[in-house]
């Protein structure tokens, strides 16, 4: 199957063969998702599309519609990244996979429903039988991708298209989806098209690779041939940007590399300088920062309460990075919004310089406020879009009553060169600037009342690989800048190892390990911590006869 | 990308609604006379005599200046008690949706009683019970149309006050006004402006109505006391109640275009997808 040229995506050329793992790599606005998009005609009218994408010799941009819908999912299937909404939500799963397999060929109702169950079962839902007539909200999210996989493998496809599968599930269930994704492959020696922007993915499953940038292809080659010897300087970039390989480097050792894009197909590496960074080792005499003592958090929901967190303990010293890591839901959200009171917690102490902020009322609390401040994930929905950045920002001050008018305006333009902004951001409205640019706002928000413990909650992960490299960067200087000590909590271990000096796992409301970064990363005690260092993807690449089945 | 305010349906909805509030600016200079006066001979069609181009109704009152001093009562009855219903509505629903909790369930149970009471009805009793001036039928209106405003803003509270916007100022050390004012109402104006403009037309609509049925006040000409009272002469003279019944249309009409139009210029993710 190979493919030629586009619009949005300017002449692109693709090939796959069959039985093949080839990974299309980018970062968001890129075109990977138009490509895929494309392959199906499922792009909206108005799309024009020129070239050629020719299947099993037939070039499927002649076709007419009804001989499209002939190959959708049966010779050609996709899946989404969201298993939530491309599921209906009004059917049981096992009608909606029955619906895959009888839209392209007659079958008895017996019949298709064996076959459903078959299905069910090769994309290893526990108890397939049982689940049947389960409804897509009684599902996991794993196990709603699972489905998904089932129905377009349903017709046994020659290709699979995989729009980033597994973006929004946690690691361990991404490596899970993967394997059987690669397993079907084999089984049916379907060639798969997978989109992603994760290069650890990219290392561990693909067989060859292409990386776009812009609408444009910038390399393609054998996984191996490219993660070891990249040619073009943004693949470097974006190597090395995203963490994922052998040397993991550490902020107090090493910046991370920017790429700077210098149009066309030119792009420039640039690494700041490392600033040795005054290592502050745990002193057992000075008390901490933040002391967090036996902090539960339960939210009511029908009648009973979910306990989020179940007692958690920990210091953070000053000067320090405390990395916090663990799945979604595991409770690492509702700790930091309870650390800065957003969330009222059940009982416990959040002690800050030995004071208990939690019995403080609203007015004795405001001038620990200004000495604790948070960094959110989502950058969109983060800044208010009704208000100009140096209302964002002069609001922080107002509220303090930091100085008069013309030091507010003094604080709010050092701040905006401090985080990397022009001066005539402070006129502008949050929509007119880019995602990593309104993180920068957020962070210029958190930090323009000094305070000295920074909650930084998945400050990166909305953002693309490259961005992403340029915030960490910019909190590692600030942080050295302005003395800071953060609590940084994530998902991706990556991440963590790069930015944190100490390190708490979190499972289902505990903590189960805590220690210095690299005693973590060497010798995990914890069982779920070596689970959860195993799931992560590009660690090292697997042989493919020692990988085991696994269950969801 | 074409300019908001250059579609059609805000350029109709607008001219005929400034052509409203001329007329009702103009009511006082051109026609300075009490229009329930006698002017002419009654059962005057229009284009027959020049001094009432409309003609005159069967008291043989002018309808021309009866149109224009009404224009004024629609008005100023669908502004104000539009007004009221957004000031009521927004105050519940800001304080039901900001709090949440008892304060919500509280308010919320009021809104719906206020829902279950047909309000065209509670509006007729309250008329009648008090004296029919155009303040009581403001009242009367605004108590009884806040709901939609109410809900309308109980959610956009409740979805915005999530944000992560509202938890940082929260996290400064924002006060709760601020948070409601500052930060949150602002960005819930937008279906709340564009539900005014049919609240509007809904008051209007009722003063209408009530002025028929004789409800309303009666020292002031209306458009709907004037199709009641053509309403007689239906059949000899049905210009009576065709011409201002056709002013009635048009008002509603050109508010539900404004409306209309207002909400494809006031979301974003409209207006991108126009462009």
């Amino acid at each position: 199957m190979r493919f030629a040229d586009h619009t949005a995506v300017r002449s692109l050329d693709l090939q796959i063969d069959p039985g093949e793992i080839l990974a299309l790599v980018g970062e968001s606005g890129c075109g990977k998702s138009t490509t895929a998009l494309a392959i199906l005609r499922l792009l909206s009218a108005r799309a024009r599309l020129s070239g050629s994408i020719a299947f099993e010799g037939r070039d499927l941009l002649t076709l007419k519609e009804r001989e499209i819908s002939r190959i959708r999912g049966n010779a050609v299937s996709i899946i989404f990244q969201e298993p939530m909404t491309s599921l209906n939500p009004v059917l049981s799963i096992g009608r909606q996979v029955v619906e895959a397999i009888t839209l392209h060929g007659r079958r008895s109702r017996r019949q298709a429903r064996e076959e459903a169950l078959e299905l069910l079962d090769r994309v290893r839902l526990p108890d397939p039988v049982q689940r049947f007539g389960d409804y897509p909200h009684q599902l996991s999210g794993g196990q709603r991708q699972r489905v998904m996989i089932a129905m377009a493998v349903a017709c046994r496809p020659r290709l699979l298209v995989a729009d980033e599968p597994t973006t929004a599930l946690d690691v361990t269930v991404q490596a899970q989806i993967l394997q059987l994704i690669d397993d079907l492959r084999r089984d049916l020696n379907m060639a798969v098209l997978l989109i992603t922007h994760d290069l650890g993915l990219v290392a561990q499953w693909a067989d060859r690779v292409a990386v776009m940038h812009g609408g444009r292809k910038l390399e393609e080659g054998s996984t191996r041939e490219v993660f070891a010897r990249p040619r073009s300087p943004y693949t470097r970039g974006l190597l090395e940007a995203s963490l994922h390989g052998g040397k993991v480097p550490h902020y107090r050792t090493t910046r991370l590399p920017e790429i700077r894009h210098r149009g066309g197909d030119a792009f420039e590496l640039v690494r700041p300088p490392a600033r040795v960074a005054r290592l502050t080792s745990r002193h057992p005499g000075q008390p901490p920062l933040l002391r967090v003592e036996d902090l539960r958090i339960a939210y009511p929901s029908g009648g009973t309460s979910v306990q989020a967190v179940r007692g958690v303990t920990f210091a953070i010293e000053r000067g320090e990075t405390v990395g916090l890591v663990g799945e979604s839901g595991c409770g690492k959200s509702s700790l930091s919004r309870a650390i800065v009171r957003l969330t009222p917690p059940e009982s416990g102490r959040v002690v800050l310089d030995g004071v208990d902020l939690l019995p403080l009322s609203r007015r004795a609390l405001l001038p620990w406020r200004r000495r604790v401040q948070m960094i959110f994930q989502d950058p969109y929905s983060s800044l208010n879009p009704r208000q100009r950045v140096d209302d964002i920002l002069g609001h922080a001050l107002t509220l303090h009553g930091a100085g008069d008018g013309v030091e507010r305006e003094r604080r709010i333009g050092a701040i905006l060169d401090d985080v990397g902004l022009p001066a005539t951001a402070r006129r502008r409205y949050p929509h007119e600037f880019s995602g990593g640019e309104r993180q920068r706002i957020g962070i210029a928000r958190a930090l323009v009342l000094r305070p000295e413990l920074v909650i930084c909650d998945e400050p990166v992960s909305a953002l693309d690989v490259s961005v992403q490299a340029q915030i960490l960067n910019l909190l590692v200087d600030l942080k050295d800048a302005y003395a800071l000590s953060y609590l940084f909590v994530s998902h991706d271990l990556a991440v963590i190892r790069y930015i944190a000096d100490h390190v708490l796992v979190m499972n289902a409301g505990r903590i189960v390990e805590a220690g210095p970064v690299e005693g973590i990363w060497q010798s995990p005690r914890d069982p779920y911590t070596r689970t959860l260092l195993g799931a992560v993807p590009g660690r090292r690449r697997i042989p493919r006869e020692e990988r085991q089945p696994d269950h969801a | 990308m074409r300019r908001w305010y250059l579609q059609p349906s805000i350029l109709v909805g607008g001219a005929t609604l400034l052509a409203v509030a001329g007329a009702a600016l103009a009511a006082g200079t051109l026609y300075p006379d009490d229009p329930l006066d006698m002017v002419g001979a009654p059962f005057t069609w229009p284009g027959t005599e020049a001094a009432t181009p409309l003609g005159t109704d069967l008291m043989g009152r002018d309808l021309l200046a009866g149109l224009m001093h009404g224009a004024r009562i629609s008005l100023l009855v669908g502004l104000s008690s539009a007004f009221v219903s957004l000031l009521i509505g927004v105050l519940v629903g800001a304080t039901a949706g900001f709090y949440g909790g008892g304060i919500d369930a509280t308010l919320t149970r009021i809104t719906e009683l206020f829902q279950t009471i047909p309000a065209f009805l509670l509006a007729i009793i309250l008329v009648a019970i008090l004296k029919p001036t155009v303040v009581t039928i403001v009242f009367a209106l605004g108590v009884t149309s806040w709901t939609s405003v109410a809900r309308l803003v109980r959610g956009e509270f409740a979805t915005l006050r999530e944000r992560d916007f509202v938890r940082a100022s929260i996290a400064l050390g924002a006060g709760d006004l601020h948070l409601i004012f500052r930060e949150i109402l602002p960005n819930a104006w937008t279906p709340v402006i564009v539900s005014t403009a049919l609240l509007m037309a809904n008051a209007i609509l009722s003063e209408a109505g009530l002025s028929f049925l004789g409800l309303g006040d009666p020292n002031v000409v209306s458009w709907g006391s004037m199709v009641g009272l053509g309403r007689d002469a239906l059949r000899t003279g049905w210009y009576m109640t065709a011409i201002p019944g056709l002013a009635i249309v048009l008002t509603i009409l050109g508010l539900n275009l404004l409306s209309d139009a207002l909400h494809g210029a006031l979301n974003p993710r409209l207006r991108r997808s126009r462009s």
